[in-house]
């Protein structure tokens, strides 16, 4: 093999840098590591430090509202169909104007922090009520309203849109900030109460997707 | 031998050129792997609190028409008196 002592000079002194940049690199790496340490602090007290890190999780513990099949009363003279659940109903869905559809379903929307750090929440709605439901004998609607869980106030700071239905407005585009510090211990749930109001020449199988966001 | 003849035949201590090159090499790839591994292997993968969640939920109903009029089913009596 041809190769000049220059060559193997280069060779070992590029082992030598390689070596010395990946020895920095990894020790600056794990200089900012924030996992587990144990590293006596004291040469007379043992002290064991471990850093923890916050888990953010918001999730729907009641993630689906049907209302089922029916028709508008129009024989009995409603022009439109307003049906309405949330927190105060206790699973029981309220009906004006209605032929059949769902009167119970268990429970409204439940959404829950279920990680280990106060959560921010918005929501965003994938249509509003003319995407949604449609018709035109009277506006369609589709509103909703939120609230804490109970008697216990799971959301601490900037409970909003709680005291009267808010009407849906544009599509995937207006973010509805519900809380802004939603508890996660103890009552770390809150409810979600939806409304619509059918008109009489809406017809056909209607879904909705409602995007919850916690941002720790 | 001269100088050159002894370069190209042994590294120092005697020991073959060839063999000084495969030391070398392996340093190189030795070194490059552990640093990689140490990288992406051995660090902590999530920290910080600032992540976000996101959850879906489903509304949905099935719309009929309307049902007919009791009017529109009932039977028409004409009488005809002459």
């Amino acid at each position: 093999m041809e190769i000049s002592n220059k060559m193997l000079a280069w060779l070992v002194v590029s082992a030598i840098v390689v070596s010395i940049f990946g020895t920095v690199i990894s020790l600056n790496k794990l200089n900012q590591a924030s996992s587990l340490t144990g590293f006596a602090t004291s040469n007379v007290t043992g002290t064991a430090s471990v850093a923890i890190s916050s888990q953010t999780v918001l999730r729907f513990v009641v993630s689906s509202i049907d209302f089922g099949t029916g028709q508008i009363n129009t024989s009995g003279g409603y022009y439109n169909c307003t049906m309405w659940i949330n927190d105060s109903t206790t699973g029981t869905i309220t009906k004006t104007g209605c032929v059949n559809f769902n009167s119970t379903i268990g429970s409204t929307f439940t959404l829950q922090n279920a990680g280990t750090t106060y959560l921010n929440v918005t929501l965003n709605f994938t249509a509003n009520a003319t995407q949604f439901i449609g018709g035109s004998t009277v506006p369609p609607s589709l509103q909703f309203m939120a609230s804490n869980n109970g008697t216990g106030a799971s959301c601490l700071n900037g409970l909003a849109y709680n005291n009267s239905w808010t009407e849906v407005q544009v599509a995937n585009v207006t973010l509805y900030n519900i809380c802004q510090n939603l508890s996660y211990y103890t009552n770390n749930t809150m409810m979600l109460g939806i409304k619509v109001v059918i008109p009489a020449d809406a017809q056909g199988t209607k879904s909705l997707s409602i995007i919850a966001q916690g941002t720790g | 031998m001269d100088e050159q003849a002894i370069a190209k035949d042994s590294g120092s201590g005697g020991m073959p050129n060839t063999t000084i090159v495969i030391l070398a090499v392996l340093a190189i790839m030795i070194t490059v792997i552990g640093t990689w591994a140490v990288m992406n292997g051995a660090m902590p993968k999530t920290q910080g609190s600032e992540e976000s969640n996101t959850n879906v939920g489903i509304v949905s109903l099935t719309i009929l028409p309307p049902p007919q009029s009791q009017s529109d089913n009932s039977a028409k009596v004409t009488l005809d008196v002459s």
